[in-house]
C-alpha cells in the first residue's frame, strides 16, 4: 500500500490512473493474440462511445460513423497482433480511426450537419457547464443548446480535417498533447500550433454566440 | 468556474465539451454490438482471395529465403574465389596456352590438333582466337582427357587466363 501510494505521490494519480489502465489494456490484447477472440469484447466495450464520438465529430453523420466505428474495430481486431504495446492502446486504436476516417473523407466530400442525438435532461442537468449557458428557463436553455450544438457543428465543418481532429480529440476527447501527437503522427509543436488555430478559426465562426 | 468567464459568457470551450454529453440511445448499441460482431465473425471465417494469400505467404518465405540465398551466394562466390587463384596458379605453370572453343566432340578434335600436354582455356560463348568457329559451352568444368586441359567458363570472350580470371567466374 505504502508502494502504491509513493507511486501515486510521485506521478500524481491521473498518471497512476493512466498507467494502470493501459497495463490493463495491454493484458488484454495480449489474451486476444493468444486466441481468445472473446476478449476483444472488453476492449469494444470499453471503447466503443469514445471512439463513436471522435468519428462523428469529424464526420457530422451518424450512419457512416457507425459504420466507420466498425471497420475500424474490426480493423484493430485484424491487426491486433502487430500492437506490440510500445504505446497504449487507445493512441493505437485511435489511429486507425482517424486514419479510417481521413480515407472515408477523401472519398466522399459531401458533409451533412446534424446531430447524433439530443442531449437527453439528464446529462443536462448533470452538466455544470450548461447551468451558465443560459440564465432562461428549462425549455428555453434546451433551445439555446440545442442551437449552439448545430452551430458548433457547423463551425467545426468548416475547419480542415486535421485541425478539426486535434480540436476534437484535445477538447472533446481529453487527450493530451502528447496523446494526440502520436494518435495524428505529429509532434507535439505541430499539435499545439494547429490547436491554436483551429480555435481562433471557431472563435471567429461562432462570435455572435459567444458574446 | 473555468467553462464561463466571470460576466456568464459561454466560452468555447465550455461550447466543445458540451459535445461530450452527446450519446446514441442504448438500443442503439444494442444493434452497433450485432452488427459488429457477425462482421467480426464474417471476417474470420472468409478467406482472402488466392492471390492475396499467395502474396503473403511469398511475403512470410521471403524472411528465409533471402537471407539464405544471400549466404549461399557468398559461400559460392568465396569458395569460387579461392578455385580460380588454385586454377590460375596450376595454369600458370603450363608451357602453352591457347584458346579454343567447348563444343560437342571438341575434345578429340582438339587433341588430334594439338596433341597431349596442351592446356586450353575456353569461354561459354565459345569464341576464341584459335577457333575458326565458336560455340556454346553447356557447363562449367574442366574438362581433362589425356593429359589435355580445358578450362571452361561461362563468361564472355576470353583469350587467355588472365581474362578469364578477371571474368571472376571460373569453376
Amino acid at each position: 500500500m505504502s508502494f502504491a501510494k509513493s507511486i501515486s505521490d510521485t506521478l500524481g494519480t491521473t498518471e497512476v490512473v493512466a498507467a494502470c489502465d493501459r497495463d490493463l489494456d495491454w493484458a488484454i490484447v495480449q489474451k486476444v493474440q493468444a486466441g481468445d477472440v472473446k476478449a476483444f469484447d472488453k476492449l469494444i466495450q470499453k471503447y466503443r462511445e469514445r471512439l463513436l464520438s471522435i468519428i462523428y465529430n469529424l464526420t457530422s453523420n451518424h450512419e457512416d460513423a457507425a459504420d466507420l466505428s466498425q471497420e475500424v474495430f474490426i480493423k484493430a481486431f485484424r491487426s491486433i497482433n502487430r500492437f506490440g504495446g510500445k504505446s497504449a492502446f487507445f493512441t493505437w486504436l485511435y489511429r486507425i480511426a482517424v486514419n479510417t476516417t481521413y480515407t472515408y473523407i477523401r472519398k466522399s466530400r459531401f458533409k451533412r450537419y446534424f446531430s447524433l442525438q439530443n442531449m437527453d435532461d439528464e446529462s443536462l442537468s448533470s452538466s455544470e457547464v450548461l447551468e451558465h449557458l443560459s440564465t432562461q428557463s428549462s425549455s428555453g436553455k434546451y433551445a439555446v443548446a440545442s442551437e449552439l450544438q448545430e452551430k458548433l457543428n457547423e463551425a467545426l465543418q468548416t475547419l480542415s480535417i486535421k485541425h478539426r481532429t486535434v480540436v476534437i480529440l484535445f477538447e472533446i476527447e481529453g487527450l493530451s498533447h502528447q496523446e494526440i501527437a502520436q494518435v495524428t503522427n505529429t509532434s507535439e509543436g505541430t499539435v499545439r500550433s494547429r490547436l491554436h488555430y483551429a480555435k481562433q478559426q471557431l472563435q471567429a465562426y461562432l462570435q455572435d454566440y459567444l458574446n | 468556474m473555468p467553462d464561463t468567464q466571470p460576466d456568464n459568457k459561454v466560452t468555447l470551450e465550455a461550447l466543445l465539451r458540451l459535445k461530450r454529453h452527446e450519446k446514441p440511445a442504448p438500443e442503439f448499441w444494442e444493434s452497433f454490438d450485432r452488427e459488429l460482431h457477425q462482421k467480426m465473425l464474417h471476417t474470420l471465417v472468409r478467406k482472402d482471395p488466392l492471390v492475396i494469400r499467395w502474396i503473403r505467404s511469398l511475403y512470410k518465405r521471403l524472411y528465409i529465403v533471402v537471407p539464405s540465398a544471400a549466404a549461399a551466394v557468398i559461400t559460392l562466390v568465396i569458395a569460387l574465389q579461392g578455385d580460380v587463384v588454385q586454377k590460375t596458379l596450376h595454369l600458370a605453370n603450363a608451357s602453352t596456352l591457347e584458346v579454343a572453343s567447348k563444343r560437342s566432340g571438341f575434345t578429340k578434335s582438339v587433341q588430334g590438333m594439338y596433341g597431349a600436354n596442351k592446356t586450353f582455356v575456353t569461354n561459354a560463348l565459345g569464341y576464341s582466337h584459335t577457333s575458326s568457329e565458336g560455340s556454346q559451352a553447356s557447363a562449367l568444368r574442366v574438362v581433362s582427357s589425356d593429359k589435355v586441359n580445358y578450362v571452361v567458363n561461362t563468361l564472355g570472350q576470353s583469350s587467355n587466363i588472365a581474362s578469364i580470371a578477371q571474368g571472376g567466374v571460373l569453376f
